[in-house]
């Protein structure tokens, strides 16, 4: 079974604004799949409609074989969101907030225990865990949320730039950690990025969306070769026919 | 693991720590209108130990008569403190009293006694000297009116003895008396209806006051939750979590809840302290109206009363807040909600109003229906009719209110469910035009 399956995927905004117009794509158990495009593209609404907030106007998309319209609620215990604009509750601290999204997907104390445990981990964030979340800076709010979406160990996780705000060092090291989890946890990731260093780190295969159509897919080395580019960005820009 | 817990715990801890909601909310009330009401206990209580204290004055004494005689030694009998004055004339009398720091001059007129020896009306005059004006400024002179009525009383029941020995003087000065009685529920109580009014203040006025506080802060409470979740941009999160979607609603309903009681506790603490002081203002004349307690019991709510009007409460905070939430959602940012929230307050004052000023069953029927139609008016007003024995309209109440609340919760539910929670964005200040 396929761990993400969207086919013909058509998204239009009340307004008539397409945002997504025909997608189709797969994503194997896990696989780390990236999305890249230009702003406007339509990976965060394809991400949105894949983690059950919004609903497509046309078209089926399928997590672990429950769709996203039918078996929301289904959906929404398989899968873990890390929005791009992902605010934190800035009254309460670290720890509560993990706290709280601990209890909510652990089935016994044990377990929301060792999920916080793993999140203290992942963010790196110390003793600051147990100051209020408003006294952090933007790199540490990023980190608590990244820490938060891995924490419960989700089938599938769902990423829309995970590593944006963070300096060079925190964004290495959520990236190994991502890279890890895939491998110990055998969770599926989709990720959506404009750091092409970070696509071409992580992901398996990567989908090229422009204008809401899917462009081109495939992993990115063979991507490379098969528009005789050196990195990511050349190859986007050949697939669109800007270069 | 209960994730509605874990919600409620968060909704709780995160509306208890927002600085708008624990200053504006929780704090301000008991703060601001306790410090009043200190203030207020601590000048009142000032004036009544002026009152109850013992008073100095200066007397000047032109008349030197046997009625004269008689006051100043009732003055003193009475506990006052007396200067007399050498000046002969009122302009120094006055400059003498001041100068040893009497702020009450009475002058006794010459011919005062020989007045009264023959049945002319006698005159006595009072100066007072303020430095500002403040309630304890006018407490002296008070003081002296008092003392003076006395001495009248005094002098009519001797002049009476002599004229009629006969006949009892204090039929002479009070012929007739009226007794008045207030008929309630079928019991008949000895007062009239302004003082069991009073007397039943907290009930009939405290009562509906409480729950529209215990509302409208709740409202208020909730708009602010749901809002925050939009404008904080953690609602998209919470929105993808494995929470039943009406669970989130749930829980915003309890933690709002939760904080209002809080709130309202802070805020009727905040105006009892305030009302409180107002009971130490000194009453001499309103003290013989006091009835006894045992007549208020006729009229006091009973147990099941207070039970149907919980359940209204509870189904009316439930849809009301339900409302918030859903209005809210609507908003892009925590001012459109409050400014939306400020729309449906409207209607809600209205039974308020009707509570203290009228009665709603004497409004014509197109009113009475507009009324009715409000889930509010049903504790508020259930107040009233469980006061005067009437169980069919707040139980009516019950069956209305089961089924708005119901409907309620369905359109709201239903609205969690859509995607219209996340994309709805009404924002009543507008961005500021670029222009390039």
């Amino acid at each position: 079974m396929k761990a993400i399956e969207v086919s013909n995927l058509v998204k239009v905004y009340s307004g008539g604004i397409p945002a997504i117009d025909g997608l189709t794509f797969s994503v194997e158990a896990g696989e780390i799949y990236g999305l890249i495009g230009p702003n406007g593209a339509g990976k965060t609404t394809t991400l949105r409609i894949i983690a059950t907030l919004i609903k497509p106007t046309s078209g089926s998309v399928r997590v672990l074989g429950f769709d996203v319209v039918e078996h929301a609620e289904s959906v929404r215990g398989l899968i873990s969101y890390l929005p791009e604009e992902a605010g934190v509750y800035g009254n309460l601290t670290g720890y509560e907030y993990l706290r709280f999204v601990a209890e909510v997907y652990a089935k016994s104390e044990d377990e929301a225990r060792s999920m916080i445990e793993e999140a203290l981990d992942i963010s790196g964030l110390g003793s600051r865990i147990r100051d209020r979340v408003k006294s952090y800076s933007k790199g540490m709010q990023r980190r608590l949320q990244v820490a938060r979406t891995l924490m419960v160990k989700p089938r599938v996780a769902i990423l829309d730039e995970p590593t944006s705000g963070l300096d060079v060092y925190h964004a290495h090291y959520i990236r190994g950690c991502i890279r890890r989890y895939v491998d110990e946890y055998g969770l599926t990731v989709l990720i959506s990025s404009h750091n092409m260093l970070e696509i071409e780190y992580l992901c398996d295969r990567i989908l090229l969306i422009h204008k809401g159509r899917g462009i081109d897919e495939g992993p990115p080395r063979l991507l490379k070769e098969k528009y005789s580019s050196s990195n990511m960005e050349e190859v986007f820009l050949k697939a669109v026919g800007l270069a | 693991m209960n994730p509605l817990k874990a919600l409620v715990v968060k909704e709780f801890k995160d509306l208890l720590r927002d600085p708008q909601i624990l200053l504006g909310i929780l704090l301000a009330p008991i703060l601001m209108l306790g410090i009043m009401g200190s203030i207020l206990s601590t000048a009142f209580t000032s004036v009544r130990e002026a009152v109850a204290g013992r008073i100095s004055l200066a007397v000047l004494d032109l008349d030197g008569g046997v009625y004269a005689s008689y006051l100043i030694d009732m003055l003193r009998s009475m506990n006052a403190s007396i200067y007399t004055v050498k000046s002969r004339s009122i302009s120094e009398a006055i400059l003498e009293a001041s100068s040893r720091d009497l702020n009450i001059l009475l002058i006794i007129p010459e011919g005062f006694s020989s007045n009264i020896t023959i049945g002319v009306k006698a005159r006595l005059q009072v100066y007072s000297v303020i430095e500002g004006f403040s309630l304890l400024s006018t407490i002296p002179s008070s003081a002296i009116q008092a003392y003076i009525a006395t001495y009248r009383d005094i002098l009519v029941y001797s002049l009476l003895g002599r004229v009629a020995p006969d006949i009892d003087p204090s039929f002479i000065l009070n012929p007739v008396s009226l007794d008045e009685y207030t008929v309630i529920q079928g019991s008949t109580v000895k007062a009239p209806p302004s003082i069991i009014f009073q007397r039943l203040f907290s009930q009939s006025l405290m009562l509906p006051f409480s729950m529209f506080m215990v509302v409208i802060v709740a409202m208020q409470i909730a708009a602010t939750s749901m809002a925050k979740e939009k404008e904080g941009k953690t609602l998209e999160i919470l929105l993808t979590l494995p929470i039943k979607r009406v669970h989130i609603l749930m829980g915003k309903l309890a933690g709002s809840i939760l904080i209002a009681i809080i709130g309202s506790v802070s805020y009727l603490s905040g105006f009892t302290i305030y009302m409180s002081s107002f009971s130490l203002i000194p009453q001499e004349g309103l003290a013989g109206l006091g009835i006894p307690v045992e007549y208020v019991k006729i009229v006091e709510i009973p147990v099941q009363g207070y039970i149907v009007m919980g359940i209204l409460l509870i189904l009316s905070l439930i849809a009301l807040l339900s409302i918030a939430i859903g209005l809210s959602a609507l908003a892009d940012d925590v001012r459109s909600a409050q400014s939306l929230l400020g729309i449906v307050f409207i209607p809600l004052i209205i039974p308020f109003l009707f509570t203290i000023f009228t009665d709603v069953n004497s409004l014509p029927i197109a009113l009475r229906i507009l009324v009715y139609a409000i889930p509010l008016s049903y504790p508020i007003l259930s107040v009233n009719s469980i006061l005067s024995g009437d169980y069919l309209t707040p139980i009516l109440g019950i069956i209305y209110l089961a089924i708005f609340t119901l409907s309620t919760l369905y359109v709201s539910a239903w609205f969690f469910e859509s995607e219209k929670i996340l994309t709805a964005k009404i924002r009543f200040m507008k961005k500021p035009r670029v222009t390039e």
